[in-house]
């Protein structure tokens, strides 16, 4: 699994997710995931990544396209940011040991997974778009307090305290279901407000 | 058995594991791609997918997979492991020469 983030020299030269282009995957999810490409369907990462950008597409649409058509430069720049942020998330990153008792069996949960599993959660979450996520702490010491820092945008005119109370609660539910992690705190970022649309949820 | 028919057994055990959605290759990328190229050659099938190293007295074996959303990801991966540990000792690997890694790679949605 391998990701380049330097910028291509060469338009061959594309970074890709698992030797797929972002383009590429960007064409076949519009085409329905259809035919199926067993290489893209293979890749953890490449998975990843499409399941993020259809939640994009679906959850937000609506409301991006309208922030878009009022401020176009700095939307588009907010939308590229995101790409990229689930485009470095993707990797495989560092192992979540999980717990078992016999020592010949070991059993973990990749990084690029419970980072995947976060931003699920944040989507999940009415008037969330989430932006990045981060560790901080020992991922590889089974018990070891770890903290969760997100970054998201919120729609505008919700209690944003109340928001971000229930996006922690949220996120410390999955994480602890799914990876066993001990989450010592969860800091969540609004860094940025869109406008919903009628037909945006 | 060769490895690489092991390693199509164990893949289909773990694709029968509630809560494994999917299993991916888990081996290195370039062995992984000779292995495809392989086995479009000799029109033997899938390859496995399931990593098998042997040593001296000793077999390790290493999955990825992609787990259920609906249920805790430790739970599954413990009975993909309890089913790989299974089939070896069908396979009559001795408990204490098997070595099981499992690692989920992706949590998603059944479809």
């Amino acid at each position: 699994m391998s990701i380049d983030d330097d910028a291509p020299l060469d338009p061959t030269d594309e970074p890709t997710i698992d030797g797929q282009t972002v383009e590429r995957l960007s064409d076949y999810l519009d085409s329905g995931r259809t035919p199926r490409d067993p290489d893209i369907e293979g890749s953890a990462a490449c998975r990843l990544y499409l399941r993020s950008l259809e939640q994009v597409h679906d959850l937000s649409r609506a409301s991006l396209e309208e922030a878009a058509r009022r401020e176009p430069d700095r939307d588009g720049a907010w939308i590229d940011g995101l790409l990229a942020s689930i485009k470095r998330e993707v990797v495989g990153g560092r192992d979540i040991p999980i717990h078992h008792p016999d020592a010949s069996v070991r059993l973990s949960v990749t990084e690029a997974a419970a980072r995947g599993l976060v931003r699920r959660t944040g989507d999940a979450q009415a008037g969330v778009v989430l932006g990045s996520t981060t560790f901080d702490g020992d991922l590889a010491t089974a018990g070891a307090p770890v903290a969760v820092r997100v970054t998201a945008a919120a729609r505008y005119g919700l209690d944003l305290e109340a928001l971000a109370d229930e996006l922690r609660a949220r996120i410390v539910d999955t994480l602890t279901r799914h990876t066993g992690l001990t989450i010592s705190h969860v800091d969540v970022h609004i860094d940025d407000v869109f406008v919903a649309r009628e037909d945006d949820r | 058995m060769t490895d690489d028919a092991l390693s199509r057994d164990l893949t289909r055990r773990l694709r029968d594991v509630e809560g494994v959605l999917d299993v991916f290759d888990a081996h290195p990328v370039v062995e992984g791609a000779v292995r495809v190229v392989a086995a479009g050659l000799d029109l033997a099938g899938s390859t496995g997918l399931v990593r098998v190293e042997r040593a001296a007295g000793s077999v390790s074996v290493t999955a990825h997979v992609a787990t259920d959303l609906d249920v805790p990801t430790p739970a599954t991966l413990s009975r993909a492991a309890d089913a790989l540990r299974e089939h070896l000792a069908g396979a009559g690997f001795a408990a204490d020469e098997v070595v099981v890694t499992v690692s989920a790679r992706l949590v998603d949605a059944a479809p």
